[in-house]
This record gives C-alpha cells, sequence and structure tokens, in this order.
C-alpha cells in the first residue's frame, strides 16, 4: 500500500470520512480521490478501521452511568467556600488600599523634599510616612518609608564665584547660610533677618576682578531663603 | 490546510454541536436532570471507543462513568475554550494514565511492551469476525501510547488537529506528524 504524493488531500481524507469538510473542498477531494487508486485504497482503509473500532466498543449503559452523577446542587460551591470568596475580597480591598495610602505619602514626601520648607507640609508627610511605616511593621511588609529630612542627602560640587571685595563679607554671609546647620530661616528673630536681608542688599552683582573659582560644598536637598 | 479547508457547513454544525452542549450544560445546571441524560448519550460512545483503542477492555463502562463523573463534578471549571467533547477525551486520558500506574505498581510489573501489545486483543479474537479486522486490531496495538490516542481521535471520531492537540496536550503540528506516523506503521503492518 503506497502513499499519494498529494500529502494535503491525505490530510483531508479522516475529514471526508466524518463528512467535516465544506462543499467546496469536499469535491475537490472526492475528484482526488475518483482518479487516485492510493487515496482510495487509504480511505477504505480509514473506514475499514474506523468500523473496527466501532464493532469492538462496548455498548455503555447510558442510565447506570447517569444514574451515577452528582445531582446539580451539590456540586454548587458550599458556604465555606463562598464565605471565603468573600474573605478574600476584603483582603484585597485592604491590600490596595496601604498600597494607595503608602505610595501617596511617598510621593507627598518626596515633595516636600524637593520643592521647599513647608513644615507644616513636611511634618504632615512626616506623620503619614511614620504611620505608613508602623503599619509595615505591623503586617510584617518590607516596604520602608522615605528616609527624614534630617538624615544627610548626597552632596553635590558647585562651582560659584564670589562676589568683589567689597561684597565678600555679604557673599560670606549669604554663603554661611548654605552651610548645613541644625538652626534653619525659621529660627532667626527679626532683628537677625533684617541684618540679614540688608546684607544680600549690599551684595555685588558683578565682581570687579576675574576671582580663582572656589568649590564649595553644599547640601543641594537643604531648603535656603535665597534657593541656592 | 486541514482546518482552513473545515470551514463553512461543518463548522457551522461543529459549532451548532458545541451550543447544544452549552445549552445542555446550562439546563443541567438550573436543575433538569434529564439534561445530563442527553450528554451522556451523546458523549458515551465516544469515550468508550478511545477507551477500547488505548486497550482498556474489562472496565470500560467505569471509565466511561468515571470521566462523566469527573466532569460533572467540575463543570464549574469548564470554561468553553475547548468543546465539550474534547475536555472530557482530556479528562478520560488523565484517568487513563492514572489507572494504568495504579495498576503498574499494584501488580509490580511494566506496562505492555510494543511487542507483546499484539496479544492485547486475543481475548477479543473469538469475537472479531474477519481476519482482516483482527489485524487491523493488532496493528493499532503496535503503535505507541501517543500515536495511538492521535489516531483514534483522528479515524474514529475525526477529530481536527487542533482539538487532538487540546485532548492530548500537544501542539497541532506534532499532531500531524504523529497521525501521518501511525498510518505509516499501520499500512506497513498489514502489508508485511
Amino acid at each position: 500500500m503506497s502513499d499519494c504524493p498529494n500529502a494535503e488531500v491525505r490530510d483531508l481524507l479522516p475529514d471526508l470520512l466524518h463528512d467535516r469538510l465544506d462543499a467546496r473542498t469536499r469535491a475537490r477531494v472526492l475528484a482526488h480521490v475518483d482518479g487516485c487508486a492510493d487515496c482510495r485504497s487509504e480511505l477504505e482503509l480509514l473506514r475499514s478501521l474506523r468500523g473496527s473500532l466501532d464493532r469492538g466498543t462496548p455498548r455503555v449503559d447510558v442510565n447506570r452511568i447517569v444514574a451515577a452523577l452528582p445531582t446539580p446542587a451539590s456540586v454548587r460551591p458550599s458556604q465555606h467556600r463562598r464565605a471565603w470568596r468573600v474573605l478574600s475580597d476584603w483582603r484585597i480591598a485592604a491590600a490596595v488600599t496601604f498600597i494607595v495610602a503608602g505610595g501617596t505619602s511617598v510621593v507627598v514626601m518626596r515633595d516636600v523634599r524637593d520643592g521647599g520648607s513647608d513644615s507644616t507640609g513636611a511634618a504632615a508627610a512626616l506623620h503619614v510616612a511614620k504611620a505608613t511605616s508602623e503599619t509595615t511593621a505591623a503586617t510584617g511588609s518590607t516596604v520602608r518609608p522615605p528616609a527624614p529630612s534630617a538624615t544627610t542627602p548626597p552632596s553635590e560640587t558647585r562651582h560659584v564665584t564670589p562676589p568683589s571685595s567689597a561684597g565678600q563679607g555679604s557673599a560670606q554671609a549669604v554663603a554661611s547660610m548654605n552651610e548645613p546647620k541644625d538652626d534653619q530661616i525659621g529660627d532667626l528673630n527679626e532683628r537677625q533677618l533684617k541684618s540679614l536681608l540688608k546684607a544680600i542688599e549690599n551684595m555685588d552683582a558683578t565682581p570687579s576682578t576675574e576671582p580663582d573659582p572656589v568649590v564649595l560644598r553644599v547640601r543641594s536637598r537643604t531648603s535656603s531663603p535665597n534657593g541656592l | 490546510m486541514s482546518d482552513a479547508a473545515r470551514d463553512g457547513s461543518s463548522e457551522a454544525r461543529r459549532d451548532a454541536d458545541d451550543g447544544l452542549d452549552s445549552e445542555l450544560i446550562a439546563r443541567w445546571k438550573s436543575g433538569d436532570e434529564r439534561a445530563a441524560s442527553a450528554l451522556v448519550a451523546r458523549h458515551a460512545p465516544a469515550l468508550a471507543r478511545f477507551a477500547v483503542a488505548q486497550g482498556e477492555r474489562n472496565e470500560v463502562d467505569e471509565l466511561v462513568q468515571d470521566t462523566f463523573v469527573r466532569a460533572f463534578n467540575s463543570l464549574d471549571g469548564f470554561r468553553g475554550e475547548s468543546s465539550f467533547r474534547t475536555w472530557l477525551f482530556t479528562i478520560e486520558r488523565r484517568l487513563l494514565v492514572d489507572r494504568r500506574r495504579t495498576e503498574k505498581r499494584r501488580r509490580d510489573r511494566v506496562e505492555i511492551q510494543e511487542d507483546d501489545a499484539s496479544t492485547e486483543y486475543d481475548a477479543l479474537d473469538g469475537v472479531v469476525a474477519s481476519e482482516t479486522e483482527r489485524r487491523m486490531r493488532q496493528a493499532m496495538s503496535r503503535l505507541s501510547p501517543t500515536q495511538k490516542e492521535v489516531f483514534t481521535l483522528r479515524v474514529a471520531e475525526g477529530l481536527s488537529y487542533k482539538e487532538i492537540a487540546a485532548a492530548v496536550g500537544t501542539t497541532e503540528g506534532a499532531a500531524r506528524v504523529h497521525y501521518h506516523n501511525a498510518m505509516r506503521a499501520v499500512k506497513e503492518f498489514l502489508d508485511e
């Protein structure tokens, strides 16, 4: 028994046997089979194999099988499973709320640290972050709160041009304010503030000589009144 | 090729079959137990044929029954991604594998070797009408387990390669290769 070289038609012979071809394909395959002895014998073999399997299969007792089947009511989800589903839903909702609250506090903290010296906002953000970290500790999560502003941020180097000799004192006064200190602008009294403003007004806009550049290390995240 | 050609009326008929199964399942879920009888009557003969072709002889009824019981117990998990019949074949196939494993452990013997497989049908030979038919069964019994599964589903049930792949847990391409290798092996045996 040899194989027909037309692999496509051979592939379709079981579909022809089970009448699963559309009319056009069926006509095409039948036309080929009519003129091909190999395909005719293969189709006949398929028919014999199918009949052989059919005849060799005992008849199954449908009623006995149906009697053994569960009833529709018995396979419905139990109360326990439904309760577990409800509990799972609440757990998912709590997790989502926790993630959203934590994420918001981180965003607020970053905004406060980057954007200015709004101590009220920073305090509120710190409070939220602290609350978040406490909740995290309670739930055993590994999420960490953002570092507080008192910790040392990464420093950066800036090249600045010092003012003229006439304004050096004022410049030093201003530069000294950029040094990391525990005292903030809010801690100065009215007289000190006036003196500081006066020193700023006395600063020269342009230097009188070309000075050597000096390097100052300043805290990039430290808030300062002159925005340096 | 084959799947592309099976459009039009044949696909419409298949869709109608799937639609009928879905309707019967919905009716059974809503409490109509007669729908279960209809589903069993529609698919039990095919499941029995598949079991016999895989070498099951004595407990075909039991295997088919177990397949339906398991299927009805997990009907909530049936999403209709394949046809109901394909899903039943998948369940029956797993049950067959489990049974063989259990039997193998219990009897502490190796699985039937391909050379021994020809004796698998000897018990039935008394009722086999013709020599040709006996030879055909012998030819089928010499196929590898996967070839036997694919060949049976293609020849006896007319499943597409896509459906066979879903039932047997392989790819369409692999199913096609298994089918053609099986056909070649059967022809060679019959030509001997």
